[in-house]
């Protein structure tokens, strides 16, 4: 295959997928997400070793892609914003089952149906909402087609490393932004299937899945067991980010379509500011924290950017130290921050 | 003279000897043990996995000795289509559930997966209530049977009349086999290991969607001694849930 290609951010996930070694993928089309299915329709009638299968609901596909993974499957899954309570729900039993999962999150704006336009009012939910039972995901927000394909193969190797399931949240602009991906530049990882199949892996012993505990001691130690993951995992991983502009006093934090926006606009400043640093998590759990501090710490403007009613500034509130002035802006409704709407903001406030 | 003796019954291999949880005179029992010896007569016990629903099956993984996936409520249609995907070329995939979780929350990954004609057996237990929860109603719960939360008899009004889950599967081109018997007659219980056995062979070799209902009593929340619940749940589904085999591979539908 050729090394650079053109793709959106969707067909990007798809591709990095594919190279990681993703055989199956299940989903329910619905808008912003079917362009990743799509994608994935067409590399598997070009006999890239991926099988692509249509659920007649999107809960019924994690269910799918949970019997898969039991089979041996390694698995792909996506959904839209409204229907983040069946990922969810799914979460929960892949939690408890210890498998792996990867299910990309393509945000739009809600609540309810609301409309297809990107957003990114779903943060606190896919964390919060992953704890079900004290279980936990990692939850990886990329924006570019590029980090699209990092976080892919990085997702696979975190729900094969840890056994859980893996959540990306792409915006619906992110995922449909283009550019040349140059693989060759890339390092996917090839990441070892480790996780627990049903067939010919217990020395002959039958192979039991459930995630009934039926008597307390035996949840007691299933709750020890996630809860030593946990920490395992915390200790382990650092969080991905990205920064732009290291020693300033004045800092901005966006991530996704935000924060591509946020760096056009602080690019197209010519000295009307002094220069601002922008600091990208491209991981929300964990979220690299000891970075952020590091650069909150030459900070004493901190700006605040996200597509929610605050979901960021919520989130980043423990990190922030007392003396620190804070200015947030958010767009809602699936409105995109504009370059001189950011520009202005953080003018005025200057 | 030297006597030979030919071994006739005994205990199943595939059948754990983990003491089982159901109530005394409960059919769950003896549909467990039935597919034991179904597997154990087809010799695939290697090859097989089976996926059970929520409720009292749930902890069916305890009691057979082979490979098996509990699975959440009206999900196990949905992991056992996952798992077929994926084993179905070289293994049999089988489920067995009560009709509350099949015929309630998971009665479009039913049809959905009848339709497509998966590679699948689905065994399903219906025992006319939702026995784990607390004898709740459940969609094949007769008129005016009293449940949990149909304290004063399920109505037409509330409810509507009960379908029959099994029959509304026959025009479905993608299944191939449909049986219903009662576990509770030692005449159909005997049918019953074939029925199983038979689903289980069609998926083999023909690779269609098969479907067994095996009509249970719960003696437990139908408040009455395991004869008297035979009695009683006997005659009141004649004629509305009739046993047969309703359709095969080879003949089609016969009624
Ligand atoms: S509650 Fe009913 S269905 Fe459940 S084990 Fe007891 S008798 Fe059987």
């Amino acid at each position: 295959m050729e090394k650079k290609r053109l793709l959106k951010g969707a067909e990007a996930i798809g591709e990095a997928a594919i190279q990681t070694g993703c055989t199956r993928f299940y989903a329910y089309p619905v808008p912003n997400q079917s362009d990743l299915m799509e994608y994935l329709i067409q590399e598997e009638n070009n006999g890239r070793g991926l099988t692509v299968f249509q659920a007649e609901d999107p809960l019924a596909a994690f269910f799918m892609a949970y019997g898969a993974t039991i089979g041996g499957a390694r698995v792909l899954t996506a959904v839209n914003s409204v229907d983040l309570p069946d990922a969810l729900r799914a979460a929960s039993y892949f939690s408890a089952a210890d498998l792996p999962l990867v299910c990309i999150v393509f945000t739009q704006s809600g609540p309810g149906s609301g409309n297809i336009y990107p957003e990114q009012s779903d943060t606190l939910a896919a964390l919060y909402g992953t704890r079900v039972g004290d279980g936990f995901a990692p939850v990886l927000t990329p924006s570019t087609p590029t980090d699209c394909v990092l976080a892919t193969n990085e997702a696979f190797r975190l729900a094969e490393t840890y056994h859980v399931p893996v959540f990306i949240l792409l915006d619906a602009a992110c995922a449909q932004l283009t550019e040349t991906v140059d693989f060759s530049a890339l390092k996917i990882h090839d990441i070892p299937k480790n996780h627990p199949t049903i067939k010919g892996e217990n020395g002959g012993q039958p192979v039991k899945f459930t995630t009934l505990a039926l008597d307390i001691e035996k949840m007691e130690e299933r709750k020890e067991a996630l809860k030593e993951k946990q920490a395992r995992f915390l200790g382990e991983e650092d969080g991905s980010y990205k920064i732009e502009g290291n020693e300033n006093t004045t800092l901005v934090v966006a991530f996704g379509i935000a924060a591509i926006q946020a760096k056009r606009a602080l690019e197209s400043f010519q000295n009307e500011v002094n220069p601002c640093s922008l600091f990208e998590p491209t991981s929300l759990y964990p979220f690299p924290k000891k970075a952020l501090q590091e650069a909150m710490s030459k900070a004493n403007q901190l700006f605040i950017l996200d597509m929610s009613n605050g979901q960021l500034a919520e989130l980043l509130k423990p990190y922030i130290p007392e003396d620190m002035t804070l200015h947030t802006f958010s767009t809602t409704g699936g409105a995109v921050p504009r370059v001189e709407q950011i520009k202005s903001w953080i003018q005025q406030a200057l | 003279m030297e006597l030979k003796f030919e071994q006739i019954a005994g205990f199943p291999k595939s059948l754990s000897e983990t003491p089982q949880h159901f109530c005394p005179g409960c059919t769950h029992g003896v549909n467990t043990r039935l597919i034991a010896e179904a597997i154990d007569d087809l010799q695939v016990a290697g090859d097989i996995v089976g996926v059970c629903g929520m409720g009292c099956s749930a902890l069916l993984p305890d009691y057979l000795d082979i490979d098996m996936v509990a699975a959440p409520p009206g999900q196990a249609i949905p992991v056992a289509v996952g798992l077929s995907h994926e084993i179905g070329e070289k293994g049999l995939v089988f489920v067995y559930l009560g009709e509350g979780d099949l015929y309630g929350r998971g009665l479009s990954a039913l049809f959905h997966a009848a339709i497509r004609g998966e590679s699948l057996s689905v065994f399903c237990a219906n025992n006319l209530n939702m026995g784990m929860s607390g004898g709740h109603l459940s969609p094949t719960s007769l008129l005016g049977q009293k449940t949990a939360t149909t304290p004063n008899g399920k109505s037409t009004v509330k409810y509507g009349v009960p379908v029959d889950f099994t029959r509304l599967l026959l025009n479905i081109p993608g299944v191939s086999f449909v049986a219903r018997f009662k576990g509770f007659t030692a005449g159909e219980i005997r049918k019953g290991k074939e029925l199983f056995k038979r689903s289980l062979q069609i998926q083999k070799f023909q690779k269609g969607f098969s479907f067994v209902e095996i009509l249970g009593i719960c003696p437990t929340n139908l408040e009455l001694p395991p004869p008297e619940a035979v009695k009683q749940v006997k005659s009141a589904i004649s004629g509305i849930y009739p046993s047969g085999i309703f359709k095969t591979p080879e003949v089609g539908i016969t009624l």
